[in-house]
């Protein structure tokens, strides 16, 4: 079942913050005036997302159960991590706010799966928009990685501030099925995927913790981190669905 | 057995308890237990679970699911879960112990980097100075054992930078108790379906009874499902009624048990009139055969349909609903009712109603009314508020870990062995092969290299 996104005052925002968030990216990319585009990166970018969220509660369509309101919260968040996070270059900051512009706009004229609305409270989209949040940071240090390229990379920064947000996305997701149906964890398969990406994350920075000198370790456990937590935020459902495996939290 | 083998055999104790101690402390076993568990995650979620052929129905399934369908009872998956959750949590006790208490706390790994200073004065001064030294990277040196005229000790963050790393290990040895709790101390209702007017027990002797007395329905918005408000009427043990409202995705909790809609599906009302509006008695077939003049009908998962007499008119209406019925060109739900002739199953009327309606029948009119039934679940959770300050505190464990990362260095102030160097003392700190080049702790020896050049300069001057 899809349907396409209904213009209002909450899609508005979005629109108009994608375009803040592109002059941003382009004012970077031109050089001349890059300390003001990446305060209209960071500005575009939270006051975009703050809209995707209410967005995403009106219309039922919260991350885990929308591949286009994913998308556009990872790269958002990704792009905004990258200005406040750590300095990464201008390319990668300009490149991320393209990015993150593009899948804004693109949010408005995809059509959306109504999946997971049975769960369509606040507390499940705090989850959800935790567990982008946490995506975000690990896409803006693949990011930073790949712009340094130098020979002490760092992860750690990145790695923690990740886990963080998607253990408030495990303790909100268990707060919500608690509160709907009286269990805070039901071995449900998005619940055990959505774990597997926080030991994920918790794994990675326990290697980057251990093996500071050995580079190659430090980027690949950021590496594993981000692949498999993206993975798991893009592809659970419709691994799930195409699997046909039984799962509470996408019946429609 | 000899004394000497008795040493021996104390010895090798010793030593091996030190090794599981200093196993336990290590990142090494962290990153074998998190794999191990990030493989029991991935292979939990791809399993392949096993659910009764009529639960394949998208509703039935949340129904199925939430009242007992997920396969229980001993299998080799969740004993291998049990020892595994088992084993996290006796590893956790253990961090927990040698994270707050000193004595507890594990030797210093084999592969430690050690620094070492000479140093004049008595063991209390040097022991000082190494304190003082360490203060400057934000650790406080603790003594932990004085042995063959030696004194050690760990030095590590202190106060509640030093205490956070402990709530995450605590958080999930509740999140893990929480689950015993709640298999020694709670409850939980069988679910039950109600309609309106409808009274059922929420379990077994001794549980309430739960009357649903009024359903409020609030479309989402997007359309995609409604949210009902159900009020019920829940009576315990001879008291009076004590009314609780539910909500889909909201539990309402009342005299120490909680209530949850865990579904909601269609129903029907049916009344029937005759030719001056008299109201005729309708007798389920399917369910309480009690005459009444008004009768309700839930189309759950394995009940799709329903029949019904009507003995004053000599009729049997049958209801069968259909989510959906494409090749009669219906998108959404519709109610296919057909009335026949109680004596030879004459087909009399029939008709898809896809709303609210009335099928005449000769004389008899019968009103059909779409509405809902709710599943009622009632609990006793003590677990609950065990698991969310179990959670709490992992939150607040990993907010303590990302702010202020683990630093330990093990510390040692002995004699020097030799008669060599009068009363110099040797102070050795030991840190793990990560810290080697730390900032924190090139500053501390600074400090300490200082010290101990003040001391040499006293004892020259």
């Amino acid at each position: 079942m899809t349907r396409v996104i209904v213009w209002g005052g909450d899609a508005a925002v979005v629109g108009l913050a994608a375009l803040t968030v592109f002059a941003g990216a382009a004012l970077i990319a031109w050089g001349r005036a890059a300390s003001l585009g990446r305060w209209l990166l960071a500005v575009g970018t939270m006051v975009g997302l703050f809209a995707l969220a209410v967005l995403s509660v009106r219309r039922g369509a919260d991350p885990y159960g929308s591949l286009a309101t994913a998308l556009a919260g990872v790269l958002a968040f990704g792009a905004f991590w990258s200005v406040a996070l750590e300095p990464v270059g201008a390319r990668v900051q300009a490149a991320l706010g393209a990015l993150a512009a593009l899948t804004m706009a693109g949010l408005l004229v995809a059509p959306l799966p109504a999946v997971g609305a049975i769960l369509g409270d606040m507390t499940y989209n705090l989850s959800g928009w935790s567990y982008v949040a946490g995506a975000g940071v690990l896409v803006a240090g693949l990011a930073r990685d790949a712009a340094a390229g130098d020979s002490a990379p760092t992860a750690t920064p990145y790695l923690s501030l990740a886990t963080l947000c998607l253990t408030v996305a495990l303790a909100a997701q268990g707060a919500a099925t608690q509160w709907a149906w009286g269990t805070y964890w039901m071995g449900d398969p998005l619940e055990c995927l959505h774990l597997a990406g926080w030991i994920a994350v918790a794994l990675g920075w326990v290697i980057a913790e251990e093996f500071p000198r050995h580079p190659r370790a430090v980027v690949g456990s950021l590496w594993m981190a981000a692949g498999i937590v993206i993975a798991v935020l893009l592809g659970a459902t419709p691994l799930i669905q195409a699997l046909g495996l039984p799962s509470l939290h996408l019946v429609s | 057995m000899a004394p000497t083998e008795r040493r021996t055999l104390t010895q090798s104790v010793a030593n091996l308890s030190t090794e599981v101690w200093r196993l336990a402390a290590s990142r090494r076993l962290t990153i074998a237990v998190l794999t191990f568990a990030l493989a029991l995650a991935l292979a939990g979620a791809l399993a392949p679970m096993t659910l009764p052929p009529e639960a394949r129905a998208e509703h039935a399934r949340l129904e199925t699911a939430l009242s007992g369908g997920w396969p229980d009872g001993p299998t080799a998956g969740s004993r291998l879960a049990g020892v595994g959750l088992a084993a996290l949590g006796a590893l956790c006790f253990v961090r927990l112990l040698q994270t707050w208490l000193v004595g507890w706390g594990a030797a210093a790994p084999r592969d430690a980097v050690s620094r070492v200073h000479e140093m004049p004065g008595t063991v209390d001064e040097v022991w000082r100075a190494c304190g003082a030294a360490l203060s400057v990277a934000g650790l406080t040196l603790e003594r932990s054992a004085d042995r063959d005229g030696c004194r050690m000790g760990l030095a590590r963050r202190g106060g509640l930078a030093g205490r956070l790393r402990g709530a995450l290990y605590l958080g999930i040895l509740l999140v893990l108790a929480a689950g015993v709790v709640g298999r020694m101390w709670g409850w939980s209702g069988e679910p039950i379906e109600l309609v309106l007017g409808e009274t059922g027990v929420l379990g077994p002797d001794g549980a309430p009874s739960a009357r649903l007395e009024q359903l409020a329905v609030t479309p989402l918005r997007g359309g995609v499902t409604e949210a009902l408000s159900s009020t019920l009427a829940i009576t315990a043990d001879g008291a009076p009624a004590e009314r609780v409202i539910v909500r889909t995705g909201r539990a309402a909790h009342a005299a120490g048990l909680s209530y949850y809609e865990l579904a909601h599906g269609p129903a029907v009302r049916v009344a029937a009139h005759g030719d001056k509006g008299v109201a005729l008695r309708l007798q389920s077939m399917s369910r309480d055969p009690a005459p009444r003049s008004v009768a309700r009908f839930s189309f759950s998962g394995a009940q799709q349909e329903q029949l019904l007499a009507v003995p004053d008119a000599n009729l049997i209406v049958r209801l069968v609903y259909y989510p959906s019925l494409a090749a009669r060109g219906y998108a959404g739900p519709v109610v296919h009712v057909r009335a026949e002739r109680g004596v030879d199953g004459l087909r009399l009327a029939e008709e898809f109603l896809t709303a609210s309606g009335a099928l005449a029948v000769g004389d008899v009119t019968l009103d059909i009314g779409f509405e809902y039934y709710v599943m009622m679940r009632a609990a006793r959770e003590p677990h609950v508020p065990v698991a969310a300050a179990g959670a709490v505190l992992v939150l607040a464990g990993i907010v303590g870990l990302a702010l202020w990362p683990e630093r330990r260095a093990w510390v040692a102030v002995c004699g020097r062995g030799d008669d060599g160097a009068g009363d110099a003392l040797v102070c050795q700190i030991a840190v793990e092969p990560r810290d080697a080049s730390a900032g924190w702790l090139l500053a501390a020896d600074a400090v300490l290299s200082e010290r101990v050049c003040d001391a040499r300069d006293r004892l020259g001057g």
